[in-house]
């Protein structure tokens, strides 16, 4: 009796794809992801032409570390961690003279991106009304309270997939979005303090 | 209404809008919700604040994506053809040192052969047919291993496209 061989699931298509060099496979991916890792890196570094530069940045990690990936796993976790690092290794090299010790064990730890300028790129992305006093929330918010937020509600990731991604355990994960919406309550209700 | 009642379904609310939450609590949630403005008030402006976290976009650069999609695309292919040319000069050394490996022992005997006939020393007839056969045999077999090597790797040269 012949059995019929389990549908390959995306991940291992994609694992497969990068093992083998496949171009056109690879190709489509970078450009199904675009949006969402050019979008994550612009709000977490909140500049648009460094985020340009890491997205392509990225995906040649991605390639070079093609053998890594875990094909159990979902891609998207593992894409934006490498994004991360490599906006973490960025943020690094630019502030590298303007960093006291301390500060660099701090931006080690992956916790210590710019706070977003309020004009960019929240309220250029605000698209309702809501969305502008969300903004300037957003703006306003650490930036792991932000990412979390982002990585959880845009990315819909699940909080272990987020928690892979910053390398912070889940129940920090889970404080940090309901700190952060708690502060996004506030600024839709206009009050100082949350609910 | 009892304070715990309020905490507990904030809580409930918050974990709601991260994962899953049991049945019974969605059920309880439900009853103290509809019982409770504030609390009912508080999973609004959850929800408007996420669903407000969707109007955020904006505008993609057709072109730079392009040009990255392009750039990777490239890269790939350079790497696959690296890969395969890798693979290709290990083949042949492995082949080439197997070769060198059967024709060394069916050169051995002749060579003692032709070594007795002109009464030449062991040692003289060995070292030389280490120094005229063996070496240059291996040396011929692992050179397309460090080809790449010694001809440049150009991993890393493609400068940014976006």
């Amino acid at each position: 009796m012949a059995f019929s061989r389990a549908p390959e699931t995306e991940s291992q298509s994609i694992a497969r794809a990068l093992r083998r060099r496949d171009s056109e496979f690879i190709g489509r991916l970078v450009s199904q992801y675009h949006y969402r890792l050019l979008r994550y890196l612009v709000y977490l570094t909140s500049k648009r032409e460094q985020a340009e530069d890491l997205v392509q940045e990225t995906w040649l990690r991605v390639l070079e570390r093609a053998g890594q990936y875990n094909s159990r796993l979902h891609f998207e976790p593992w894409l934006f961690s490498i994004a991360r690092n490599l906006a973490i290794d960025d943020l690094r090299r630019r502030q590298r003279a303007n960093l006291s010790a301390s500060d660099m064990l701090v931006l080690e730890a992956g916790l210590e991106f710019p706070a977003a300028d309020l004009y960019s790129p929240f309220l250029a992305a605000a698209k309702s009304e809501d969305a502008v006093r969300i903004a300037n929330a957003m703006g306003a918010l650490e930036p792991i309270y932000r990412e979390a937020l982002l990585l959880r509600f845009q990315e819909e990731l699940s909080l272990e997939e987020i928690a892979q991604v910053t390398g912070a355990p889940v129940s920090t994960i889970s404080s940090r979005i309901q700190r952060g919406l708690s502060m996004l309550r506030s600024a839709l209700e206009g009050e100082a303090d949350a609910i | 209404m009892p304070f715990e009642s309020h905490a507990r379904a904030r809580l409930l609310l918050d974990q709601a809008v991260m994962e899953a939450i049991s049945p019974d609590a969605q059920r309880w949630l439900h009853r103290h919700t509809e019982e409770c403005a504030a609390c009912r008030r508080y999973g609004e402006l959850s929800r408007r604040a996420i669903r407000a976290l969707d109007f955020f976009a904006f505008e993609l650069d057709p072109a730079a994506a392009l040009r990255v999609e392009n750039a990777i695309r490239s890269r790939t292919n350079r790497l696959a053809s690296t890969e395969f040319h890798g693979r290709r000069s290990f083949v042949g050394a492995v082949a080439a040192m197997l070769l060198t490996i059967a024709g060394s022992i069916a050169m051995w005997q002749p060579v003692a052969w032709l070594a007795g006939r002109c009464n030449l020393p062991s040692s003289a007839w060995q070292m030389g047919f280490a120094m005229l056969w063996l070496l240059p045999s291996i040396l011929l077999g692992i050179l397309p291993l460090f080809r790449t090597r010694l001809m440049g790797d150009d991993f890393g040269a493609e400068g940014k496209t976006v």
